[in-house]
């Protein structure tokens, strides 16, 4: 129900007391600048390296779910999926008729992947993402969110067995770090996956 | 200018496209949808403040685009549900004109801390499952920012607390209490209040209020209460001077879907506070 009908109610009846109950609300000047935000041009860097190892992350799922991947070369590709991702990240996974949204370890996403054994799984790409703005998070990494739009077909010879169109929301943490080239020192961004959320989409 | 006009009038014709697209599009050629849809808050933050191109490509203040009022008018009356009639058109209408005055525009800044994220979740409370509600607001800390709980809203606490007139808005009615000179006999009559559970409250200081969100965190640090999943989230904005929103997440095959306005409402800055009361306190605001 719409807040409208019930705040005027609730307005009228409160109208003339002074409630002592204490403020909760903050003043309008309340608000903080970020100390260091990042140059256009190095957003650019960072958002392509994200897209990259979204676009890794992609085709390590469809060789984890397809059952012509022998099962070393499987587990072969999880570690190098898992790599991707920053430690303790997780996967929560929503569908239209559902309302909680289910989570998983990532470790254990990719092994419920290997376990459907598609014979072949298709990925297809809307060829539109949305990248955020980067934020400052308070020890000093940056985070962002790339959402993607994806169709996931998984096929038993030429039948389709299953198949959906998912938005995937995807953290990405971002962290600027220095090494040591010959002597010299070299600044570098180093980007890793974090939390996703899949989310069923009627598309 | 030429180029400024051709941009405008392409975002129009996207956005004013009827549904009669949808019919018979595939999956792959549906992109129209997937472009027009709010895909994340930091969208609707940057659509509503004129800070990004159609497809999300984002403006600086340099570029000629930034934060131009013709075309925040054009995505604001779309970051609005369509289908919800409750907010009447002249509404909308006098919003989007407030917030684009070219003499006094109004921006949204998530790092201005006067917005809420309300995430209603399923707690395991005594071995039973309940909905619990939580509110977070932004928060700095060293250099960054962060969401920080705000308050919490759960039935079994609330329920627990009915005789506390926490709006402060009932007459009164007489109660019980300790007499003023209970000093002279030690006390001894406490063990009598304490035996009156069900109107425990009525024997403390006219400021008491009870800190749900310091029970539920003891409750989950006691071990029981336990976070299970989260079901949805919503936000309220109050930044915007005179005014309040609500944002939801609606996902349609239309031109009209992602994070949208589903609640407008013109609010005096003096009753915001009521507001804000209401929806973080009121029972009637929350699915328990």
């Amino acid at each position: 129900m719409t807040y409208k009908v019930l705040f005027c109610l609730y307005f009228i009846l409160v109208f003339f007391s002074t409630p002592d109950t204490p403020c909760i609300g903050q003043s309008s000047a309340d608000y903080f600048e970020e100390e260091e935000p990042i140059d256009p041009e190095q957003k650019l860097k960072v958002d392509s390296m994200a897209m990259e190892k979204i676009r890794d992350l992609s085709k390590y799922i469809a060789i984890i779910g397809s059952k012509n991947t022998p099962f070393s070369e499987a587990n072969r590709v999880v570690s190098r999926a898992l790599e991707l991702f920053a430690e303790g990240s997780v996967i929560g996974v929503s569908s239209l008729d559902k309302e909680e949204v289910k989570q998983y370890e990532i470790k254990k996403y990719f092994e419920r992947l290997m376990a459907l054994s598609y014979d072949q799984v298709k990925i297809q790409w809307f060829d539109i993402q949305y990248i955020s703005d980067l934020e400052m998070t308070p020890d000093g990494k940056y985070v962002g969110v790339v959402t993607i739009y994806q169709k996931f077909e998984g096929l038993q010879g030429d039948a389709l067995i299953y198949k959906d169109v998912t938005k995937k929301d995807i953290t990405i943490y971002v962290e600027r770090k220095i090494m040591q080239v010959e002597g010299t020192h070299v600044n570098f961004w180093d980007v890793l996956l974090g939390d996703i959320v899949v989310s069923e989409t009627v598309l | 200018m030429k180029r400024r006009s051709i941009f405008l009038i392409f975002v129009v014709a996207l956005l004013c496209s009827s549904e009669a697209m949808a019919q018979g599009v595939s999956y792959l050629e549906g992109n129209e949808f997937v472009l027009a849809e709010t895909k994340q808050v930091n969208q609707f933050f940057r659509r509503f403040n004129g800070e990004e191109d159609y497809d999300g490509t984002r403006f600086y203040s340099s570029d000629s685009l930034y934060h131009d009022p013709m075309l925040r008018q054009v995505y604001l009356s779309n970051l609005f549900d369509k289908q919800d009639y409750n907010m009447p058109d002249s509404m909308k209408n006098s919003f989007i004109f407030n917030v684009t005055d070219r003499y006094s525009p109004k921006y949204l800044n998530h790092r201005k801390n006067d917005w809420y994220a309300q995430v209603d979740v399923i707690i395991n409370y005594e071995n039973q499952k309940h909905p619990c509600t939580l509110f977070l607001k932004m928060e700095r800390e060293n250099k960054g920012t962060k969401w920080v709980l705000a308050n919490v809203y759960f039935q079994p606490f609330t329920s627990m607390f009915k005789g506390v007139d926490f709006f402060g808005n009932e007459p009164y009615k007489p109660g019980p209490y300790l007499h003023p000179k209970s000093h002279e006999i030690k006390f001894i009559n406490l063990k009598k209040a304490f035996d009156r559970l069900g109107e425990i409250e009525k024997y403390a200081a006219n400021e008491f209020n009870p800190d749900y969100l310091t029970l539920f965190i003891y409750e989950l640090k006691r071990g029981n209460a336990e976070f299970l999943d989260v079901k949805n989230v919503k936000f309220h904005f109050f930044q915007v001077d005179n005014w309040y929103f609500e944002l939801s997440s609606l996902s349609r095959k239309n031109m009209n879907s992602g994070w949208l306005i589903t609640d407008l409402m013109r609010v005096a800055e003096k009753d915001k506070e009521i507001l804000r009361k209401y929806i973080f306190f009121h029972e009637n605001n929350h699915a328990n």
